[in-house]
């Protein structure tokens, strides 16, 4: 099985990527891949209990769920958490600080940046 | 009997998300080249903008070089991009099984 981490760093409310890198991580499961999925930097902003749909922006809500279902590891950092604020969390993830983010990726296979 | 036990090629994955625009269209081609000059099979997804790379010559002259191009057709389709001969439109599927199967994997997003 080959571990496959997807970082994911930008903003989900300006730009479709994000929406499309949680789509490609659930399509990743599809061969023996173990897929984690990070969420760094503005990418946190993701994790908010916000409503997309309402700015027409893609529901990627479903996708982390769907993450959650398949037992992929769904990671935020902490560092970045702090940075902007983030208070409440929406989805089930685990926090990790940057030591253990930085662990995570070396331990990859491969990791695919968005 | 004698058996010639030929080495297995050592196999690139390419993930491409960006347009033509981008100078990792560029990039990838030069890559492409390099690694197919030493013997090496080339496999790349488009996704994303990455899709509108068949629009490009240079890119799509990698196809004559025997690399596989396969793209996602969901996201060539929101982008209204008919069918090209020699390109794959695959999906997500695929991607993931190049992930799997390939040596190396290199992403230009």
């Amino acid at each position: 099985m080959k571990k496959v981490t997807v970082v994911l760093q930008k903003s989900p409310f300006n730009t479709l990527r994000n929406s499309e890198a949680l789509r490609m991580s659930l399509g990743l499961t599809l061969a023996n891949n173990a897929v984690r999925v990070v969420f760094v930097r503005d990418a946190v902003y993701s994790l908010l209990p916000a409503k997309p749909d309402e700015i027409k922006s893609p529901a990627f809500g479903r996708h982390i769920e769907m993450l959650n279902t398949l037992k992929c590891r769904v990671v935020a950092e902490k560092e970045s958490i702090e940075e902007k604020g983030i208070g409440e969390i929406k989805y089930n993830i685990e926090v990790k600080d940057r030591k253990g983010v930085i662990e995570l990726i070396k331990d990859s296979d491969s990791v695919i940046t968005y | 009997m004698s058996y010639e036990l030929k080495e297995k090629k050592q196999r690139l994955g390419i993930l491409l998300t960006t347009s033509p625009e981008s100078e990792n269209t560029f990039t990838v081609i030069k890559l492409t080249e390099a690694a197919l000059s030493s013997e090496r099979d080339v496999h790349i997804f488009l996704m994303c903008d990455g899709v509108y790379n068949i629009n490009d010559r240079n890119f799509v002259s990698l196809l004559d070089k025997g690399v596989i191009i396969t793209l996602c057709a969901h996201n060539a389709s929101e982008r209204l991009l008919e069918k090209r001969e020699g390109i794959n439109f695959g999906s997500q599927y695929d991607l993931a099984y190049i992930v799997n199967e390939s040596d190396k994997f290199l992403s230009f997003t």
